[in-house]
C-alpha cells in the first residue's frame, strides 16, 4: 500500500496528539476515505472536528495534496508509489467560494 | 518644491469602507473626499470619514511599545506602562504565545474590533494558523447579528439585506436603519435610499425612536423594544387569513412550504432516498421535491403519505399564525390593531403578486415590497424568532431577491469578464435548501453543524445558530465552563482595537473577566479603557498608514446591492506610519515566523484569500504582507493588476449582471418556511444542556416562530417603568470615534448624540426638565448618569441612547466624561443571552430619578 505523508494543522494537530505522521492506505483511498479513517484513528473529539453530521464533512474543513487544494473524492495516493504529502486544516471564519 | 498628489484608498473609521481620495500635499494629509470612481461611496463620504484626519494626526497616538509595570488591573487603574523596543515586546509576546501554543492552543483568546474590517483576514489567519477557536468582535455579533445575519444568510445568502432602492414601493424597516445611518454600504445606501424616497418609495420604519431612518419616513411605527416578531406575526395573520393573500407559485418553487410534515413534526420523507415529499395535486401523489417538470404543488390540505397524515408547511403556518392576531400584538408591541391591519394590506397588495418586469430583456418577476430587519429586532434574546418573522413576510409574497423586492448584498457574483473572478453563487444543500456561496461567520448558516458537547469559550458547539455567546465576557463565564468541564482557561489574549469595556455590557463585569486572564497584548492606535488591561501594548499603523488588499471583501458584507457596478478597491498608505508604528498584518506574520506556524498561516491563506496557480503560497516560505496582498489581487484580476497596478488606480470596477442581482429567478434552490431542522437540533442539543444543568424551553426550538419575552418583558416591579435601548449614532463608530475632536464638536451641537432621549410628555409627568441631569437604573442595580433630552420623537415608555460613550479613561482626553455609557446598564450572563443562538439582550428595563 502507497505511503502518505500526513500534516496536521491548527487544532486538527492538538486533538490528534500530533502534528505529522506517515501512513499507509489503498491506492485508491480518496480523501473522504482518509479523513474517515482519520477520524477513527484519533478519537470522538477529532471525528467532530472533521464531520458536521455523520458522513458530511465539515464545509469549512480543507485538504491539499501536495499542497493544492483537494476534493473529498480526489485520490489521495501518488501514481508510481512516491509518497504524497497530505495536509488536513481546519478554516474557520472562511469566505467560500471555489473558481 | 511642493509635492501634490490625490490618493485612492479606503476609509477605515467604520465597516463600511467606502473608497476614498486623499489630498497629500509635501507630504502631509490636507484633506478626505469618496471616490466617484468605486461603486463603494460613489464619491461620498460621511462626516466621520472626512474627520479621519485628525485620528491620522491625534497628539495621543501610540507611537512606541508599551509595557505594564503594575499588576494590578482594574477599571480606572494605572498600568503604570514603560516604553520598550519592538524586540523586546515581541520576545515577550512570544514567549507567552509558544507557551500556550505547546501546551493547548485553545487557551489564545483573539479579540478583534469590527470598526477597521482591514484586521479581519489577518487575525482569523492567524487564529487559524494558530490552532485556536476563541476568537469574536469584542461584542459584534452578540449585539448585531446572530440572529439577522443568520436568517440573511438562510433566506438571501447574504449577511444582511436592502430595498431593492431602485424599484422598491414600499419599504417596512423593523429596527433597521438602511441607507440612513452608518454601517453596512453606509454612503451607497443613502444616496440610493434618497433617491429611492424622491422616486416615490413609501418608508414606513417600525422603532422606538424616529431618529435617521424613522426622521425620513413617510410613517414611525412606535413600538416597545423586542416585541417585532409580534407585530410581524400579527401581519402574516391578516396577509395569511384575513386577506387570502400569498405568491403561490414563488412559495412552491423557492421555499419548502410544500414540503410534507408529519404528526411529528419532522418532513414525510421518500423511503428510498430520504428526500422530502411534496403533493403534487395534477399526479394525485406524494412526489419528491427535486422531482423533474414536478406538476402543481400543493400548499394547503391533508393528505395520506407513508401511513401518516401530512400537510404542506406552509399549511402549518397559515394556521400557526391565525393565533397571533393584531389585538394580541397591540397588547405586546403597543402597535394599534388598526395599524397592524393597515400595514399588511399594503404589504400585500403593493407586492402586486404575479407581476413581470423586463430588465436587459429578460422577464422577472416584479414584488416592489420589501421587510428589512437589523439591530433594533436582533438585538434581543428572541431575535432569531424576530428576524425570522419578519423575513416570512418577504417570502410569503415572493419579495425576496426579485426586482422591487428584498435584497441580499450581493450573494452572487460571477467574477470580472476578463478572469470570472471572484465567483461564488448559492447553491442546494440538504433537503434542497440553501446553502451561502460565501460568508463570513465560524460556520456556514445551513447546514448546521450538528451540536455537541461545546469545548469552545463561547459554548458555541452546543449552539450552532449562534456566531459568538455571551460566555466570552459574562458574569458568569467561570460557572458554565465548569458546568460543561471547558478543560483549559484562556492564558493569553491578543486584541487589534476592541475596546471590549465599552462594547459587550457592564463594564464591572467584562473588567473581571479581563482580570482573570494572565497575559494581554492589544494593537491600539490609542489608549483606551481596554488598554488599562493590557500587558503589552503595540503601536497600530492607522488606516491611512497602512495597506489592505481586501478592504471590501466579502462584497456579502460591504457592498452595495442592485445594479450598477462592481468595485474591488485597495487601501494604501496615504503617508508613512510615524514614530514606531506598524501595520499589525505584517506583526501576526513575524510572530508566526517566531512561533514556527507559518506552514499553517500560508495554508490558511491560501484558501481563506483563494490564491490560485502561481499565486498560491508556498507552505515554507515566508512572505511579506504586501506580497500576500499583491498575490490575492493577481489570482482575482490577472498578473498584470498586482499591488503596484492597484495603488495607481485605487480600484477596478465592472458591470453587474442581471443573473447577480435578481439571482433568485436564476437558480434553482429553496428556502425555509417552516424550520424543520430545530427539531432535530434541539432533540440533539437537549440532553447535553440538561445534562451539564442548564434549564431548556423547548418553545425556543419550535420550527415556525412565535414572540418570546425578553427578561425585560417579564419585570414584575412596576416603579421600573420605561424600556432603555441604544441606537447607532450616524456621527459615531462604536466607541472608536468619541476621541476625534471634529466628531465630538457636532456630537456636542447634536441634541441627542450624548444625552439620554426621553418622551417629553413622559419627562414632563416626571417633573423632568429638558436638559436636566438624572440617573437611569436598571432592576439590577446597574446606574449611568447624563443628562436627558424631551423629545417628541422616542416612544412614551422608551429611553434612547445614542452610541457608544462614557469613557472615562485618562488617555482619552476628547472623549473622557461625554455622553452615556448604555452598555453599562446590561447585564452579561446566561439569563440575558438567547437558549437558540446566545444572542445577548440590550433592551433593559429602567427607573429614572433626578
Amino acid at each position: 500500500m502507497p505511503e502518505i505523508r500526513l500534516k496536521l494543522m491548527g487544532p486538527l494537530a492538538r486533538l490528534a496528539g500530533e502534528r505529522e505522521t506517515r501512513l499507509c492506505v489503498d491506492e485508491t483511498a480518496t480523501v473522504r476515505d482518509l479523513l474517515t479513517l482519520l477520524a477513527a484513528r484519533y478519537g470522538p473529539e477529532f471525528a467532530g472536528a472533521i464531520f458536521r453530521a455523520p458522513g458530511e464533512v465539515h464545509t469549512h474543513l480543507r485538504a491539499f495534496l501536495d499542497e493544492h487544494d483537494a476534493e473529498l473524492d480526489d485520490r489521495v495516493a501518488r501514481a508510481g508509489g512516491a509518497a504524497a504529502s497530505v495536509a488536513v486544516l481546519v478554516v474557520p471564519g472562511f469566505e467560500g467560494g471555489r473558481r | 518644491m511642493t509635492t501634490d498628489g490625490w490618493i485612492p484608498s479606503t476609509c477605515g473609521l467604520c465597516y463600511g469602507t467606502c473608497s476614498i481620495r486623499a489630498h497629500r500635499v509635501d507630504g502631509v494629509l490636507v484633506k478626505i473626499e469618496g471616490n466617484p470612481e468605486s461603486a463603494i461611496g460613489r464619491g461620498r463620504l460621511c462626516g466621520k470619514g472626512v474627520s479621519g484626519i485628525m485620528t491620522l494626526y491625534d497628539p495621543n497616538r501610540v507611537n512606541v511599545p508599551l509595557r505594564r509595570t503594575n499588576p494590578v488591573k482594574g477599571k480606572g487603574v494605572d498600568p503604570g506602562f514603560e516604553e520598550i523596543s519592538w524586540d523586546e515586546a515581541l520576545d515577550e509576546v512570544t514567549a507567552r504565545l509558544r507557551k500556550v501554543h505547546d501546551e493547548d492552543p485553545r487557551k489564545l483568546f483573539v479579540q478583534r474590533t469590527t470598526t477597521n474590517t482591514s484586521i479581519r483576514a489577518p487575525m482569523l489567519m492567524f487564529a487559524a494558523a494558530f490552532g485556536t477557536p476563541n476568537s469574536w468582535a469584542a461584542g459584534g455579533g452578540l449585539h448585531c447579528g446572530n440572529g439577522a445575519h443568520l436568517i440573511g444568510g438562510l433566506y438571501h445568502a447574504s449577511w444582511s439585506l436592502v430595498p431593492d432602492f431602485r424599484h422598491c414601493r414600499l419599504a417596512i424597516y423593523f429596527g433597521a436603519s438602511k441607507g440612513h445611518g452608518a454601517g453596512h454600504v453606509a454612503c451607497t445606501n443613502m444616496q440610493d435610499a434618497a433617491d429611492a424616497r424622491a422616486r416615490g418609495m413609501r418608508l414606513v420604519v417600525v422603532d422606538p425612536m424616529a431618529n435617521f431612518a424613522s426622521a425620513k419616513a413617510n410613517e414611525w411605527v412606535p413600538i416597545r423594544p423586542g416585541t417585532d416578531a409580534a407585530l410581524a406575526l400579527a401581519m402574516l395573520d391578516v396577509i395569511l387569513n384575513d386577506l387570502g393573500v400569498w405568491d403561490a407559485e414563488y412559495l412552491a418553487r423557492k421555499t419548502n412550504a410544500p414540503y410534507l410534515v408529519g404528526p411529528d413534526g419532522g418532513y414525510v420523507r421518500d423511503a428510498e432516498t430520504g428526500k422530502p415529499l411534496v403533493w403534487d395535486t395534477a399526479r394525485g401523489h406524494a412526489v419528491r421535491y427535486d422531482t423533474p417538470d414536478g406538476g402543481a404543488l400543493a400548499l394547503e390540505g391533508a393528505y395520506e403519505v407513508a401511513g401518516v397524515r401530512a400537510r404542506p408547511a406552509f399549511a402549518l403556518l397559515r394556521e400557526h399564525v391565525r393565533q397571533f392576531t393584531p389585538e394580541w400584538a397591540e397588547r405586546i408591541s403597543s402597535v394599534p390593531a388598526a395599524s397592524i391591519r393597515r400595514l399588511a394590506r399594503e404589504f400585500a397588495t403593493e407586492a402586486m403578486i404575479g407581476s413581470t418586469v423586463v430588465l436587459d430583456g429578460k422577464r422577472l418577476p416584479y414584488r416592489p415590497v420589501a421587510a428589512i430587519y437589523f439591530r433594533g429586532a436582533q438585538g434581543h434574546r428572541n431575535s432569531v424568532y424576530n428576524c425570522f418573522a419578519i423575513e416570512l413576510l418577504n417570502q410569503v409574497v415572493g419579495a425576496a431577491d426579485v426586482v422591487g423586492g428584498a435584497l441580499g448584498f450581493n450573494p452572487v457574483c460571477y467574477g470580472h469578464p476578463e478572469t470570472g473572478k471572484p465567483w461564488y453563487e448559492p447553491k442546494a444543500g440538504p433537503d434542497g435548501l440553501m446553502v451561502t456561496g460565501t460568508w463570513v461567520a465560524p460556520h456556514l448558516p445551513y447546514p448546521i453543524p450538528e451540536p455537541k458537547h461545546p469545548t469552545t469559550m463561547s459554548l458555541g458547539g452546543l449552539f450552532p445558530l449562534g456566531m459568538f455567546g455571551t460566555t466570552m465576557a459574562s458574569r458568569d463565564q467561570e460557572e458554565l465552563w465548569t458546568q460543561f468541564g471547558l478543560p483549559y482557561r484562556p492564558e493569553v489574549m491578543l486584541n487589534y482595537g476592541a475596546n471590549s469595556l465599552l462594547s459587550v455590557g457592564n463594564s464591572d463585569t467584562v473588567a473581571e473577566t479581563l482580570r482573570r486572564i494572565p497575559f494581554i497584548v492589544s494593537f491600539d492606535i490609542t489608549l483606551t479603557e481596554f488598554s488599562e488591561f493590557a500587558d503589552v501594548v503595540l503601536p497600530d499603523a492607522s488606516y491611512l498608514e497602512a495597506f489592505d488588499s481586501r478592504p471590501n471583501v466579502p462584497f456579502i458584507f460591504n457592498h452595495p446591492a442592485g445594479l450598477g457596478e462592481w468595485s474591488w478597491p485597495v487601501r494604501q498608505p496615504v503617508v508613512p506610519p510615524a514614530g514606531q508604528r506598524r501595520m499589525a498584518a505584517e506583526v501576526l506574520l513575524e510572530l508566526v515566523d517566531r512561533l514556527g506556524i507559518r506552514e499553517e498561516f500560508n495554508a490558511v491563506a491560501n484558501t481563506h484569500l483563494k490564491l490560485d496557480g502561481p499565486h498560491r503560497l508556498e507552505f515554507a516560505t515566508p512572505y511579506p504582507y504586501a506580497e500576500i496582498c499583491d498575490r490575492e489581487l493577481k489570482s482575482h484580476f490577472g498578473a498584470a493588476r498586482g499591488l503596484a497596478w492597484f495603488k495607481e488606480h485605487g480600484v477596478i470596477s465592472w458591470p453587474k449582471r442581471v443573473e447577480e442581482v435578481y439571482w433568485r429567478a436564476f437558480l434553482d434552490v429553496r428556502v425555509p418556511v417552516y424550520w424543520e431542522f430545530l427539531i432535530g437540533l434541539n432533540r440533539k442539543a437537549k440532553p447535553i444542556a440538561t445534562a451539564h444543568g442548564l434549564d431548556w424551553d423547548d418553545a425556543w426550538y419550535d420550527p415556525l416562530p412565535r414572540w418570546m419575552p425578553c427578561p425585560s418583558h417579564e419585570v414584575a416591579d412596576g416603579a421600573f417603568d420605561l424600556w432603555g435601548f441604544y441606537y447607532r449614532d450616524t456621527l459615531h463608530t462604536n466607541s472608536f470615534t468619541n476621541e476625534n475632536p471634529w466628531l465630538d464638536e457636532a456630537s456636542r451641537l447634536d441634541p441627542f448624540s450624548y444625552t439620554i432621549a426621553l418622551n417629553a410628555a413622559t419627562g414632563r409627568r416626571k417633573g423632568l426638565r429638558d436638559g436636566q441631569e438624572v440617573t437611569l437604573e436598571s432592576p439590577h442595580g446597574r446606574r449611568v448618569r447624563g443628562r436627558v433630552h424631551l423629545t417628541e420623537t422616542v416612544h412614551p415608555e422608551c429611553v434612547g441612547i445614542g452610541g457608544c460613550a462614557g469613557h472615562w479613561a485618562r488617555t482619552l482626553p476628547i472623549a473622557r466624561g461625554k455622553g452615556v455609557m448604555f452598555n453599562d446598564l446590561l447585564e452579561v450572563d446566561w439569563a440575558h443571552g438567547s437558549p437558540v443562538n446566545l444572542n445577548l439582550d440590550t433592551c433593559v428595563k429602567l427607573r429614572v430619578a433626578p
